[in-house]
Order: structure tokens, then C-alpha cells, then sequence
């Protein structure tokens, strides 16, 4: 499996960031979700015709974190990234 | 009800959370399994990867889990880490108690003198989850205490705040919020975060007031036991005044503040037709315009006794604290009924526990004698409290009313008026700190009673008051006082606190106090030698063997002593400074065990000279016995 610098980062930047939110940390949780969730869209973007299961759940999984964050549901957007961050391992992203 | 529900509810029965509960309806809807208050949200239960069950709340058409959908457990862990390193003493407050997962998961960082206060807004969750997860472990834990939201939620937390951080103990509140509680709850959770600040603020303040006057507190309440014993006490008016109905008789409240000579002889018009109640500084004002006010109350130690010179006052009930100076309550001939603030909490606790009928009646001293008298009329159970005479600035450039015998001079004015508040008419006063607060303590009391009981400023001048009704005085006596009610009869029909050979029963146990002071002296002898070798142990690096368990013995029950022994608060009250120096160094995680042993062992003896210092006392002052 081959992980690129970027996207390693990119694993380490969800735990943390899911971690941030289960604890409730609402202002530094809220300033990074986004961004984050810009660099994930990013990173899956070339693969969203693959036909792959896992990269249609991280995508369900990205609008539900949005949708969540417009309701500033911790929790919500925490169990979001968590389930990307799973897919994006088991597909070798 | 099902077998869950059952177990979790002999849990909240065996901590005596229903006979605490104020609120009949969440009484009812806990004994029950089931409330008639309507919940805001929809509420139901989901469950997550795991198979194990969330609570989900419905807003708006968005549901918001309160655990993880994907690990419930190991996120309520991963929260709790955020609060692993408490400080001793620390009371923690959560806004939101959910399954109770995260409160849970927070305890078990505590120390075993840190508290856990969490803070359940809805009554359908609390149902909802006693019915799902058996909590009775929660409830059952001596460190934790449970809130439910309901009118008097803001109240009912401060006084559980003020009870636990007492002024001996001023450690931090850390407030935590469970995830999705403050977008679900947002106002609420605003409100108790303010009056968690409240609280430490007005902690600080009445605990430099305490270290200030503790030695003529403690005199006063030594001089003056004698009055509570052939007097009455505050919970007998509550109890007299429950035969009432106040629904449509209002309490008018006056005050010293210098618009009360704009409206004084309106009062004339309320007589017989509402409670008036005036604190110690208006009394002159009073007798002076022939005004014929129920009752008059005095708290402050110190207390000028010229407020009270005019003959006809002291003919007046008075309500005071066991703590008022005690010229004061001596020269008193009217009948005299003592409250629980200040040392009332000591006479109760130490002095005459065992054999006082009932407690004395709680007041809420916020720092004032308007304060404490509002408080009072609350306890009486009025409905509607008309301020009048409560500027709280420095209306017309003057501190008091006309013939205040203490008036501020300009040049005292000048020094105190620093601060700016919006006035009654919107025009800017002068006004000073402490005023300040007292607006900030009024405002903040109005809001949490405000389904309760109307407040109406009828002072017409002054700072603006939030959540207080403006009125003038003659508008409030057309409107509200309608019905009459003779309060000098009832006030003259209040028994006595000792009656028959109750008296005689607690004459008998006050003899016995400086014998019970000596038992407890030879008991804090034993706790100091304690605490002095398990110092030395500490030294050598001895953490086990048979000297040490028994050392370690004795010095577990020593730090046990402030729970367990009734006569520790009178103690302390007369070492007052030195339990702040005490506790300071107990609660300072970086000092050496040795060095916190050592300060344990000089408390010990502050309290053995302090027991000395009673005993001198009592000898002196008790010769009535």
C-alpha cells in the first residue's frame, strides 16, 4: 500500500482532528474542520469514478461531516472523519 | 418502569435526591418514570458500531447523538482525557449528564475531594436514560450530584456551588460541556457557565468580608445565643407565613438609598395592605415620617447601634443574624427572630446541634443587607417584592436617604464613585464597585425566579435594575395592594424557637460545650502527633509495616475530621486565617507530601488554641447559663 507524505499527514491530521472534536474543543475544532475536509476531498477526488465502495462512504461520510458542522454537532463531525479515516486506510489512499 | 429504571431510582432514593428536589414536578415525573413537561426536542434511543445504546435528540429536523455513533465508550474515554490532571478541591460542573459516559469516565481521573455537579437540562433525557442505562453507580457516588433543568435550576445551582466551595476551600469550578449540549441548550448552558463565575466572585468577596470581622462575629454570636434561647428564629415566620396566601399581597422591601425621601410618605398608603420590610438603615428614615413598617432586619457585625436609637424601632420585630452586633440585639424590646447566615450555619452545625427543633431558616447573604432582606421575602413565599429606596448609585450626588445617621460626605463620594451605571430613567449615574454587584446580584436573582415571583422597582430613581418591572410607588399601591393583612398580628403570633422544657433541654447542652471541646482538643492531639510521623515516615521513604498502617490510620480519620465532626466549624471559625494559610498550601499539588503533613500538624494546634480561645469565652459570656 502505498502511502504518499501527503496523505500520511492526512491520516494523522483526522485522528487529531476527531480527537479535538470528541473532546469538545469547539473553537479549535471548528477552525480546522473544513480545511480538512477540503484536503480530503481533495486527495479522493481522482478516485470518485473508480467505481470503489469505500471511496463512495468516504464521500457519503464528507457530506454528513458537513452537514454536521452547519449544525456544530461535534460529535457528528468527529464520527465522520473517523469513519473516512478507516476507508481511506482500507483503500490504500 | 422497568428493572433498570427501578434500580437507578432506590439509587437517587438512597441519596435523598427526591426529598431534596424542589420542584414537584420532576419529584413527580422521577418517583414516576414519567413527566407532563413537555420536552423541547424529540427523544429516542439509537445505538452505535458496537451495539451499544446512544441517546439521539431530534432539533429542527437534525438529530444530534450525545455518545458516538461508531464507539460510544471510547469516545466518552478520549473526552475525559481532556480533564486528566484535577487540581485537589477543584468542583467540577458538566453541562449535560447524557448517558452519563463522560461523567463516568471524568470521575475516575478525580481526586476523592473534587466533586462532580452535572447538569441535566431535560427531564425526558433523565427519564430516557434511567430507563435505558443503569446509572445507580453515578448516583450512588458520593462525589457526584445531579441537577435536572427546571425554573429554579440557576438558583438551585448556586446554592449547591456555595455549599460545597466553602471560604476555606477557594479552589477553582471547571465547567465542561458534553458535545451537542451547547448547540441543544445553548441559553441555558450560557446562564449556568455565568452563574458558576457568579458564584466564585461572590465567594471571594464575602470571604475577605469573613476574615475581616471573624473575632467580632464570633463574640456577637457568643453574646447574643442567649436572645436565640427565650427568642424565636427566622423558619418560624416561614412556617406561620405558609398559613397566608400571598398570592395577591405584595412585600415591599425599603431601603436606605437617597430616592426613598422622593417616595417615603407613600408608603403610608400601603400599610395594612402589604408586608413592609425595612433594613437597619431606613428604620430612622421611617419612624421619622411616622411610616408603621412590619418588620426591620440587621445582619452586619459592626453595625452603627445610632440606626437603631430611635425608641420606636426597637420596639419593631427584628430579624437578624446570631452574628449582628450585639449591642444591637441586647437593647433590643421587641421580639427578636435570628436567620441562618453567617454563624447561624456554626450555632446550627456545633453549638446546638441535637437540639434545635428545626434550622433557623436559610437566607442567601449576597454580600448586603438589601441582599439578605430580599432573600428573606423570597423564603416567605411572596409572590410580587416592590424595591423601594434600593438606588445602588449615587443618585442626586448623595449615598442615603435624609437622616441616614452615617451619611457620606462629598468628599467620600468622590473617592467611592468610580464606575458609571445606566439609571433607572436611562440617564447615566455615578455608582461605585460594590454597588455594582449588588445591581449584578439582584438582576441575576430576578432572572432566576423570574416564573416565580414578580419584582418590581418602585425606587424611581437610581440604577436600572434588568428584569425588574419600573413602577412608581402610588401606581404599585393602586394596582397591587388590594387586600389586607394584619402582619404585626401574625408576626406577634410566631412561636418561640425553645419552648416548656426545651428550653431547659438546650440550656443543659450549651453547659456541656466546653466538655466537648475538650474531648475533641485530645482528638486533634492524636491527629497532630498523626501528622507529624507520618511526616517523618514520608522522609525516610517508609510507605508500609505496622507503625506505618497505624500512623496512616489515624491520619485518614484526621483529614476526615471537616466531614465528621460537628464541632470543627466552630472551631475553625475562631482560626479562620489560619485555615485560608492551611489550605492554600494542601491544595498547591507541588508542594512536598512532608511540608502538607507538616502544615496539617500546625492546623492541629491552631485549632487546640482556638478550642482554648472558646472555653475562655464561653466562661466569660455564659454566666446567664
Amino acid at each position: 500500500m502505498a502511502i504518499i507524505n501527503g496523505e500520511e499527514n492526512l491520516t494523522i491530521r483526522i485522528q487529531n482532528e476527531a480527537r479535538i472534536l470528541y473532546q469538545n474543543s469547539e473553537q479549535e475544532g471548528l477552525n480546522n474542520f473544513m480545511p480538512l475536509i477540503k484536503d480530503i476531498t481533495n486527495a479522493v477526488m481522482p478516485y470518485t469514478t473508480s467505481g470503489s465502495s469505500e471511496v463512495q462512504i468516504v464521500l457519503q461520510n464528507l457530506q454528513k461531516g458537513v452537514e454536521a458542522y452547519k449544525h456544530t454537532d461535534m460529535i457528528g463531525m468527529a464520527d465522520s472523519l473517523l469513519i473516512i479515516g478507516g476507508k481511506l486506510n482500507e483503500c490504500g489512499l | 418502569m422497568n428493572a433498570v429504571y427501578e434500580k437507578n431510582l432506590e439509587a437517587l432514593k438512597k441519596r435523598h435526591y427526591l426529598d431534596g428536589e424542589n420542584d414537584k414536578s420532576i419529584e413527580e415525573a422521577l418517583s414516576t418514570g414519567q413527566s407532563d413537561i413537555k420536552s423541547l426536542y424529540d427523544i429516542n434511543i439509537s445505538s452505535d458500531t458496537m451495539d451499544k445504546s446512544i441517546v439521539c435528540i431530534t432539533k429542527d429536523g437534525y438529530e444530534y447523538a450525545l455518545s458516538s455513533r461508531v464507539d460510544s465508550e471510547g469516545a466518552a474515554e478520549i473526552y475525559a482525557e481532556r480533564f486528566n490532571n484535577p487540581e485537589p478541591f477543584e468542583t467540577y460542573c458538566l453541562f449535560g449528564l447524557g448517558d452519563g459516559r463522560i461523567a463516568r469516565n471524568v470521575l475516575k481521573n478525580l481526586y476523592d475531594n473534587n466533586l462532580l455537579i452535572a447538569i441535566e437540562p431535560d427531564i425526558e433525557v433523565v427519564l430516557t436514560v434511567m430507563n435505558t442505562f443503569d446509572i445507580s453507580d453515578l448516583i450512588s457516588n458520593d462525589q457526584f450530584y445531579l441537577l435536572i433543568g427546571n425554573p429554579r435550576l440557576y438558583e438551585n445551582l448556586q446554592d449547591i456551588l456555595e455549599g460545597v466551595i466553602n471560604a476555606g476551600t477557594i479552589a477553582p469550578i471547571r465547567f465542561l460541556i458534553s458535545p451537542g449540549y451547547d448547540a441543544l441548550y445553548y441559553d441555558m448552558c450560557d446562564s449556568c457557565i455565568k452563574m458558576a463565575d457568579y458564584v466564585m466572585d461572590a465567594i471571594r468577596i464575602n470571604s475577605n468580608t469573613l476574615i475581616k470581622m471573624t473575632d467580632v462575629m464570633n463574640l456577637n454570636t457568643f453574646k447574643n445565643i442567649k436572645y436565640l434561647v427565650e427568642g424565636s428564629d427566622f423558619r418560624s415566620i416561614i412556617d406561620k407565613f405558609k398559613e397566608i396566601d400571598l398570592r395577591d399581597i405584595p412585600a415591599i422591601l425599603v431601603s436606605a438609598g437617597p430616592s426613598l425621601d422622593k417616595n417615603i410618605d407613600d408608603l403610608k398608603r400601603a400599610e395594612g395592605k402589604a408586608f413592609i420590610f425595612a433594613v437597619d438603615s431606613a428604620a430612622r428614615a421611617l419612624e421619622n415620617h411616622n411610616i408603621n413598617y412590619n418588620a426591620v432586619t440587621t445582619g452586619d457585625a459592626e453595625k452603627e447601634y445610632s440606626v437603631f436609637e430611635d425608641d420606636r424601632t426597637r420596639t419593631k420585630p427584628l430579624i437578624a443574624e446570631i452574628s449582628s452586633n450585639y449591642k444591637i440585639i441586647e437593647n433590643w424590646k421587641g421580639r427578636l427572630f435570628f436567620d441562618q447566615a453567617a454563624m447561624g450555619y456554626v450555632l446550627q452545625k456545633s453549638i446546638l446541634d441535637g437540639v434545635l427543633p428545626h434550622d433557623l431558616g436559610g437566607v442567601e447573604t449576597g454580600g448586603s443587607i438589601s441582599t439578605n432582606a430580599f432573600s428573606a421575602l423570597m423564603s416567605l413565599g411572596f409572590k410580587t417584592i416592590v424595591l423601594v429606596g434600593q438606588d445602588l448609585a449615587f443618585t442626586g450626588g448623595k449615598g442615603h436617604v435624609e437622616g441616614f445617621s452615617d451619611q457620606e460626605s462629598d468628599e467620600d463620594l468622590k473617592f467611592r464613585g468610580i464606575e458609571q451605571v445606566e439609571g433607572w430613567d436611562g440617564t447615566m449615574l455615578t455608582t461605585d464597585a460594590q454597588m455594582r454587584y449588588y445591581v449584578r446580584w439582584f438582576e441575576k436573582k430576578i432572572e432566576a425566579v423570574k416564573d416565580d415571583i414578580t419584582v418590581i422597582d418602585a425606587t424611581e430613581g437610581g440604577a436600572k435594575i434588568q428584569g425588574a418591572i419600573n413602577m412608581t410607588l402610588n401606581e404599585v399601591i393602586d394596582t397591587r395592594c388590594t387586600k389586607s393583612c394584619d402582619f404585626d398580628e401574625v408576626l406577634r403570633s410566631v412561636p418561640n424557637t425553645f419552648e416548656g422544657e426545651n428550653i431547659n433541654k438546650c440550656k443543659d447542652h450549651l453547659k456541656k460545650l466546653p466538655d466537648r471541646l475538650l474531648d475533641y482538643e485530645k482528638k486533634l492531639k492524636k491527629f497532630k502527633e498523626a501528622y507529624i510521623k507520618m511526616s517523618e515516615f514520608i522522609k525516610k521513604g517508609i510507605t508500609s509495616g505496622k507503625e506505618f498502617d497505624k500512623t496512616y490510620k489515624v491520619v485518614k480519620e484526621a483529614n476526615k475530621t471537616e466531614f465528621k465532626e460537628p464541632l470543627y466549624h466552630l472551631v475553625t471559625s475562631f482560626c479562620l486565617r489560619e485555615v485560608y494559610r492551611y489550605k492554600n498550601i494542601v491544595m498547591d499539588k507541588d508542594k512536598p507530601m512532608d511540608e502538607v503533613l507538616m502544615a496539617c500538624a500546625q492546623m492541629m494546634d491552631d485549632c487546640i488554641n482556638a478550642i482554648e480561645k472558646i472555653i475562655k469565652l464561653i466562661k466569660k459570656e455564659w454566666n446567664w447559663l
